[in-house]
């Protein structure tokens, strides 16, 4: 099964729990989560240890990394939205340190898997609505209406709104789940040529390191992506359409 | 991406039998569970302690670098009008320097011209008493003159005549020869 392009997605449970019936179990994917959130924390606090005026290398990474989102927020969202840096800045870092710990050997890809990255797309877009009705309550729904449209051009416009406001976690889930997986799948196979080809299995493994480097800037990007729209979403919570 | 995934995907062994591993129900309570468990955990760390901190920290050199900022703003402030001052001090010194010079300049003139006026005084007292004894000298020259004539004249007639004249007689011939040339 090891060459299998797909058996590296394939759970294990290492420790079977069973909580009320469902089950808890503790897999390789819960251990690359657990693996990604200590690698974050601990970085992030090893990083502000000294907490220094004039910043060690460190903690200019674990700086840079906060003015990134803040800044990414108030592109986004404007002043208002600094107060989401904290949901915005977990969201990328966790996507980031899943996608980034999966390219390692031998590891396993958290965000490869659609349940995962569902999850976390709906929990967006559930907050973004909860934050969307507590600011604006009902009047919320007029984003489904955009002003200045016909009332004619309406009945047409707001069901196809309504319907591309539910797919958004479908976009935004399927997009990371696709690109990860498709580039690990992508990776196996090539390493899997290595082999079989003899002589010539170096052309393959070229495209092994090139894909590998490719696969480094789209767990990068992805995660970026994902944060992206994150804010984008906010900002119509936020602002609605008066940007 | 996508195409690429659907060409592997068809070209995979065994996928077609088994099905994704992704697409495997019972597999997904435990990710769900795990990710809710890891992700709170990670939101609450974060939220609480970590960006707080690094919130701070930012904070902190920015309040820094603008205390900075305004304590130079303040001191070119406070050197400008040390400038200012300078600039004042020194015209009024340069006012008081230009006053002092026309003062001194005009006590000078007012010296010189007093001496002058005093040595004139001087020089016309000297000229004065010069004359004065030149008048004299002229007198007693005369005089002289006088007494040359009278014995050149007795002279002359001891030699001319050969009579002695006495000086008294002469004297008394010359009186009488001026008083006769005066009428």
């Amino acid at each position: 099964m090891a060459d299998n392009p797909m058996s590296q997605f394939q759970i294990e449970r290492y420790v079977e729990l069973n909580v009320y019936g469902i089950d808890a179990s503790f897999t390789n994917s819960s251990m690359f989560m657990v693996a990604a959130v200590v690698a974050v924390v601990g970085f992030l606090n090893i990083a502000m240890s000294s907490r220094s005026l004039v910043p060690t290398r460190l903690q200019s990474i674990a700086e840079l990394s906060y003015e990134f989102i803040a800044g990414m927020l108030r592109d986004n969202v404007g002043s208002e939205g600094i107060k989401y840096l904290p949901f915005v800045f977990s969201l990328f870092t966790f996507v980031l340190a899943c996608n980034v710990l999966g390219l390692l050997p031998y590891s396993f890809t958290v965000t490869s898997h659609i349940a995962v990255t569902f999850a976390l797309a709906a929990f967006v877009i559930v907050v973004v609505t909860m934050i969307g009705f507590a600011r604006h309550g009902v009047g919320y729904t007029k984003l489904f209406a955009p002003e200045g449209v016909p009332t004619v051009l309406l009945i047409l416009i707001v069901p196809i709104e309504i319907v591309s406001y539910l797919f958004r976690p479908v976009s935004l889930s399927v997009r990371l789940f696709a690109n990860m997986m498709a580039g690990h799948i992508m990776l196996k196979v090539f390493a899997g040529f290595i082999v079989s080809l003899g002589v010539f299995g170096f052309i393959p493994l070229l495209a092994t390191v090139a894909f590998t480097a490719l696969e480094v800037l789209v767990a990068f990007l992805q995660a970026f992506i994902f944060s992206v729209l994150t804010c984008i979403y906010l900002n119509d919570a936020v602002n609605m359409h008066d940007h | 991406m996508l195409t690429c995934l659907t060409v592997v995907l068809a070209a995979a062994p065994g996928v077609a039998q088994t099905g994704l591993p992704q697409f495997n129900v019972p597999d997904m309570a435990p990710q769900l569970i795990w990710l809710a468990l890891t992700f709170g955990f990670m939101y609450l760390v974060l939220s609480r302690t970590t960006l707080p901190s690094i919130a701070s920290v930012i904070e902190e050199r920015q309040t820094h670098i603008q205390r900075d900022l305004d304590n130079a703003e303040r001191l070119k402030v406070e050197a400008d009008q040390a400038l200012v001052v300078y600039e004042q001090k020194l015209a009024q010194a340069h006012a008081r320097a230009k006053i002092i010079v026309t003062e001194s300049q005009e006590r000078v003139a007012a010296e010189v011209s007093e001496g002058h006026s005093k040595s004139e005084v001087d020089l016309a007292r000297q000229m004065s008493e010069a004359q004065e004894r030149i008048g004299l000298a002229k007198t007693r020259a005369v005089h002289h003159i006088d007494a040359i004539v009278v014995e050149m004249v007795g002279e002359i007639i001891t030699r001319l005549a050969d009579v002695d004249v006495s000086d008294a007689e002469i004297d008394m011939a010359i009186a009488m020869q001026q008083s006769l040339a005066t009428e």
